[in-house]
């Protein structure tokens, strides 16, 4: 379809009628700033085009310009299929619609009303809204071609357009005639699986979910019944063998009796047997009893004798022993004592030795208390004779009166301040200087020198005074001089306070001479010196020590001096000598200590021989001791163990009588054990064995019985609980469920079969189709922005969703474009898909206000493309900046507000 | 002497893959013994012999066991039974329930003991194991005499080719025992072995009741007449079976072969006493795809248990007509795929399979569309 132009008037802005247009077949850009009514013209083409005449609302009467009260109208006039036509609306009152077509050179009308809508609605879409306004969904092919102020982005495009699309595209997909059939194919997969192709469950799950989990429920309650099934079997076998148990226990009693009654006729026998054997094992214990008894009683007599005769022989030997040991022991006693008195002696001369050892420690103390004596005395000399240079020069000091340095600082700052006092006071003074040319007498009558002053010629005289300075010369003049007053009263009193503190310090010291009082002062700080250091000196020769101390030391070591004087006086003589008599006296030492050293060994082991003789003579005497108490203990036994009266021959006599009867007991005793050796065991015991056991048997067959019985009862519940019959019965149900899932399941397979090819046989077809018109966008957004989005990717309705990079090989979403990038990504798919719609008829492409945010470089290449499509497309181009579009080439401007100027719009 | 020799009545039997139909084909059971006994009275048997496998199982319902005993207590005369390896005597089997002794005239074989019986003795062997090597008339010592020696015996008749040998009996079990006639059971289908001299003096009389597709020659019980010890007894079958159990296997080669069948399987009559499995195998024609339908849903309808197996069958490679006829598009490449995945190895491969399922269920699609 292609505009020729448009007239609206009572339109928004637009209240004078106005007409835009005509249009070329290529570019027109009508341009105007905003509030022109740029979009109020898109909208009005729009209604025109798609809206019914009479509908109504708040969008239809929001048409009507500002407070006016007029029909919305509309005129356009357009060609499709090389004809052309007219639609002529008013919208609200007196709504009407007319359609004419152009036969000649003349509009002819062809309808009106809702037909004039219908007819010319169709020719853009086959989706026309059902009531009230048109919106983008319903205008059919413009939903591609038209793109709204701000609506670039193509989504949600209708089925008619996007088939129109394919069928442009020459697609052979699925006619009208199996588009039901696919339907019938999605419905019944849908009815199995969900979209995202998982086979439902839940409340809309198909009959196979719902005989699935039946199955699942079956079979646990089939694995029920079979527990049951399988616990009556095992029940029976258990009941069958506990039967057989008891079988078993049965003849195992019986068994056991028959071997129980052979064993009790063999007990009998053996037991008569075995009393028989006790009692001749009884006498023959009691003989052997008897017999050992008086062997025993024998033999103990014998060796009582025999150990009597040994006793006595050895406390005889040990009697002889005693006397001879006795001897012997003495004889070392008096050995010993002799040893004794030799070392008694040689000890005593250890003292001599002591002695002397004593005197040459003496010697030793001597000296050195006399050398100490000696040192004490001279230090004592030096200490005193330093105490008499210092006192000396104390003395001196004493004598010499002299200031201190600081009292020297006052004196001298007095001074100071008194020559400072009389400069001021100089200075203060009125000075007249007299210079006579001749001889003459002055006479001060104020000031000074006072009095008469002879003044030679040509000799000055100089007087002062204050406050004034009179002088007389006599029968010349008098003279005065004056000056400031009262200064020098107080440089007076200053000098005068000065002079009295001079006076205050030097007092003492007999003089205010500076130079007198510093040598003064001289004199003093050098006794002073002197002083300090004869205190240094005797400080260092006391050493912390007093003097008193030291002298009494001296007392203390001249008296111990005396003392070892006293007991040897040869020594004031003569010195003694220290080493000489330590020599002597190790010489003295080591004789004596061989000496002793043998006389001890020699006592010690005279001793220790002694010693021991005496300990065997001890020895010998408990020996003897002991010896006889044995003997008399011996005399006692023998006397008890022959208080019968028997003699040993009686009892050797008797010993054979009872020996005979012990063999005879014996012998009786053999032949019963002989007897008894028959038998392997005690049967007796066997017997008890074999009762234990069949007690055991019947225990265990009465409990076997028990189990048995709890066995069958169990068993007897469970099959009358008819567990085969209720197993089978699900079994059945089981393997009937199994039968049909998989009859079930090869049908839902089949149909997920039959939906997925189909899916892809209409992929395929898509993708056959959508190639092409990725292609062809994909190569205008690559003019528009060079290589790096790639290859523009949309839906089988035509949609972009991506672009794929060259570099990548997955999508790259368009959160992740620029806003200017995304403009030109949707001009190009609609670019793309508008030369598809215009493949057999030229068709219009209204681009309101897009590319807002594309650079000049890009807008620049937008042109070119644009000056491309102007070949196969009508482009009209609404905006507000001509300037940017003025280097398309052969394109018409049309200037929107001169327009509405011209016919005086509000 | 002329008594009825029956036996695997298999009461309780499980009716696998039957659906419903499996409560009718047990109850049928019943029925049958009831036909056993009604036919024993109407041809003045002197006694029965079941011989084994009266149950299907020791654990069958126990209210089974009353009316079994019901039944055979409608004889008029005494009625021998033996266990059979599906029931045998062992603690908790049907043999301790007190319906046995509710009837005076039944009379269970537990002992390997001869029984007088009129004219004649009979030697019960009972089993009392499910599984056994154990030739179980090993212990018929036959005596000489002439009396009539009935044996009744459950097992494997040894010789039978890949049959394990199960409680075996030899051969010659009768002559090495001296025996007159050797009742048997175990096997379903009625076989009866000739002598030499055309006697037959064993044979398995068959299950009253047929059990399974394909058993051939059951539903039946044997009248033996015994006239002396030392004839042949001669022996009639005696038709008891009520259910008739059809299987029937078709390839289809050519377009009209599944309306033929559909009209032999809508011949059978008394539809409600069949039990029919069609197995069809082969090449199936779009065409025909309205008339396999219908056949499907008849059988499922009509009797008492129908099954229809096409897994068999698969597209014609021939019969791409319908294929052509869709719109270009979609659904004909769709259709296409498919035909190819159904024509892939010899066509019985589980995607083969389903791809045909997809293929048809595409045509019926269509066709209804087109319609």
């Amino acid at each position: 379809m292609i505009l020729h132009l448009i007239t609206l008037s009572n339109w928004r802005c637009f209240l004078r009628s106005v007409t835009v247009g005509p249009f070329g077949e290529g570019i027109t850009v009508i341009h105007g700033p905003n509030g022109t009514g740029k979009s109020t013209l898109f909208e009005a083409l729009s209604r025109g085009l798609l809206d019914s005449h009479s509908v109504s609302g708040q969008d239809v009467t929001a048409l009507v310009p500002w407070g006016r009260a007029l029909p919305p109208r509309v005129t356009v006039e357009f060609r499709r299929n090389d004809v052309d036509y007219r639609i002529a609306k008013q919208f609200l009152q007196e709504n009407y619609s007319r359609l004419d077509r152009l036969e000649g050179d003349i509009f002819i009308p062809l309808a009106e009303g809702r037909q004039a809508d219908d007819t010319v609605r169709t020719m853009l879409t086959r989706n026309p809204p059902a009531r009230g306004l048109s919106q983008p969904r319903h205008w059919g092919l413009a939903q591609v071609l038209w793109a709204p102020q701000g609506k670039l982005l193509l989504t949600d495009l209708s089925g008619d357009i996007v088939n129109d699309i394919r069928s442009s595209l020459g697609a052979q997909l699925s006619q009208a005639a199996s588009s039901p059939v696919e339907e019938r194919i999605v419905d019944l997969y849908l009815q199995y699986f969900t979209k995202g192709g998982k086979l439902k469950s839940g409340r809309g799950a198909p009959e196979l979910s719902r005989m699935k989990e039946q199955l699942v429920q079956v079979q646990r309650r089939r694995q029920g019944l079979f527990e049951r099934l399988q616990l009556y079997e095992d029940g029976s076998r258990r009941v069958e063998d506990i039967r057989a148990r008891r079988t078993q226990l049965v003849f195992e009693a019986e068994a056991l009796k028959k071997t129980i009654n052979d064993l009790r006729s063999q007990t009998d026998a053996y037991c008569q047997l075995r009393v028989e054997a006790d009692r001749r094992k009884e006498e023959a214990r009691t003989a052997e009893a008897r017999y050992n008894q008086l062997k025993q009683a024998i033999d103990h007599i014998r060796e009582k004798e025999r150990a009597h005769t040994e006793a006595r022989f050895l406390l005889k030997t040990l009697e002889e022993d005693l006397v001879a040991k006795t001897r012997e022991a003495s004889q070392h006693k008096s050995a010993a004592n002799a040893a004794r008195k030799t070392l008694d002696v040689t000890a005593k001369e250890e003292e001599n030795i002591r002695r002397a050892e004593q005197d040459a420690r003496d010697a030793e103390d001597y000296l050195k208390i006399s050398h100490s004596r000696e040192v004490l005395e001279k230090e004592i000399e030096r200490i005193t004779a330093a105490t008499q240079q210092m006192q000396t020069h104390q003395r001196a000091r004493l004598q010499v009166v002299a200031p201190d340095l600081t009292t020297l600082r006052k004196i001298r700052k007095a001074i100071h301040a008194c020559d400072q006092a009389a400069v001021r006071i100089e200075s203060s003074l009125i000075s007249l200087e007299i210079l006579p040319t001749r001889d003459i007498v002055i006479e001060t009558i104020s000031g000074e020198p006072r009095g008469e002053t002879k003044a030679l010629a040509g000799a000055k005289v100089h007087l002062t005074g204050s406050p004034d300075v009179v002088a007389e010369v006599k029968g010349m003049a008098r003279l005065r001089a004056t000056g400031p007053r009262g200064e020098i009263q107080n440089h007076q009193a200053e000098w005068d306070a000065a002079r009295a503190q001079i006076d205050t310090l030097t007092r003492p010291y007999g003089t205010a001479d500076v130079d007198q009082l510093e040598a003064m002062a001289e004199n003093a700080a050098e006794l002073d010196r002197q002083i300090r250091e004869s205190a240094k000196a005797l400080e260092t020769l006391l050493g912390h020590r007093e003097l008193s101390d030291m002298k009494q030391q001296l007392v203390e070591k001249k008296a111990v001096e005396a003392g070892f004087l006293q007991s040897h006086p040869a020594w004031s003589q003569a010195q003694p000598d220290f080493t000489g008599m330590m020599r002597a006296v190790s010489d003295l030492r080591e004789a004596h200590g061989k000496k002793i050293a043998e006389a001890h060994h020699h006592y010690t082991k005279s001793q220790a021989v002694c010693a021991t003789a005496e300990e065997q003579v001890r020895a010998l005497g408990n020996r003897i001791d002991e010896t006889r108490k044995l003997v008399r203990q011996i005399d006692r036994s023998l006397a008890g163990l022959t208080e019968d009266g028997r003699t040993m021959e009686e009892s050797q006599v008797a010993l054979r009588g009872i020996l005979m009867d012990r063999e005879a007991a014996w012998g009786r005793l053999q032949s019963l054990e002989e007897k008894l050796g028959v038998y392997n065991e005690d049967p007796l015991t066997a017997l008890e064995k074999f009762e234990r056991q069949l007690n055991g048997v019947r225990e265990d067959a009465r409990n076997t019985r028990d189990d048995e019985m709890t066995a069958a009862g169990r068993l007897a519940t469970l099959a009358a609980e008819g567990p085969y019959s209720a197993f089978s019965a699900i079994d059945e149900h089981v393997n009937q469920l199994i039968e049909d899932i998989h009859r079930e399941e090869m049908r839902v397979e089949a149909i997920r079969l039959l939906y997925e090819t189909v899916t892809q046989c209409r992929s395929d077809a898509v993708a056959a189709v959508t190639a092409p018109v990725e292609a062809r966008a994909s190569r205008i957004l690559q003019r528009i922005n060079g290589p790096r989005l790639g290859r523009i990717r949309v839906t089988d309705s035509f949609e972009p969703t991506e672009v794929q990079p060259g570099a990548i090989e997955t999508g790259v979403g368009f959160e992740n474009l620029s806003g200017g990038e995304m403009e030109q990504l949707y001009l190009a798919t609609r670019l793309a898909l508008a030369e598809v719609l215009a493949s057999k008829e030229r068709q219009m492409v209204v681009l309101d206000d897009v590319l807002t945010a594309t650079d000049a470089g890009r807008l620049t290449r937008i042109l070119g493309v644009l000056e491309e499509s102007a070949g196969r497309l009508q482009i009209l181009i609404l905006t507000c900046h001509p300037e940017r579009y003025r280097g398309l080439g052969d394109t018409h401007f049309i200037d929107l507000e001169a327009i509405a100027r011209a016919a005086g719009s509000d | 002497m002329k008594f009825v020799h029956t036996a695997d009545w298999q009461v309780g039997m499980k009716a696998e893959g039957l659906g419903p139909a499996a409560a009718r084909v047990r109850a049928e059971r019943l029925a049958a013994g009831r036909r056993v006994v009604e036919a024993a009275v109407t041809h003045g048997a002197d006694f029965l012999i079941v011989a084994g496998d009266l149950f299907e199982d020791n654990g069958v319902e126990r209210i089974l066991i009353q009316k079994t005993a019901d039944i055979l207590a409608r004889f008029d005369g005494p009625v021998y039974i033996i266990p059979g390896n599906h029931d045998p005597v062992i603690p908790g089997s049907v043999w301790e329930h007190p319906a046995w002794n509710s009837a005076n005239n039944l009379h269970i074989l537990t002992e390997k003991q001869p029984v007088d019986i009129p004219g004649g003795i009979l030697y019960p062997c009972p089993v009392s194991d499910k599984y056994s090597t154990k030739d179980p008339t090993d212990w018929i010592k036959a005596k000489p005499g002439n009396v009539k020696r009935i044996a009744m015996a459950h097992g494997n008749v040894e010789g039978l080719p890949e049959v394990a040998a199960d409680h075996p009996i030899p051969r010659n079990a009768v002559e090495r025992s001296g025996l007159t006639y050797l009742a048997l059971g175990h096997w379903h289908s009625t076989v009866t072995y000739t002598d030499p001299d055309g006697g037959v003096r064993k044979a398995y009389c068959g299950t009253p009741e047929p059990s399974r597709f394909g058993e051939p020659d059951s539903g039946n019980a044997l009248l033996v007449t015994i006239d002396s010890p030392v004839t042949p007894p001669g022996t009639e079958v005696l038709k008891t079976g009520g259910l008739s159990w059809q299987m029937i296997e078709k390839d289809m080669r050519q377009i009209g072969d599944i309306a033929t069948l559909r009209q032999r399987v809508e011949a059978l009559a008394d539809p409600d006493r069949i039990l029919i499995d069609l197995r069809l195998k082969g090449l199936l024609y779009s065409k025909e795809m309205g008339q396999l339908r219908h056949l499907q849903d008849m059988v499922t309808a009509r009797f008492l248990f129908g099954r229809v197996d096409i897994s068999g069958l698969r597209p014609s490679p021939d019969d791409d007509g319908w294929i052509s006829a869709l719109p270009s598009g979609v659904l004909q490449d769709a259709a296409v795929r498919l035909r190819n995945v159904a024509d892939e190895g010899d066509g019985t491969s589980r995607q083969s399979q389903i791809a045909s399922l997809a293929l048809m269920e595409l045509y019926a699609m269509t066709a209804e569309a087109l319609n």
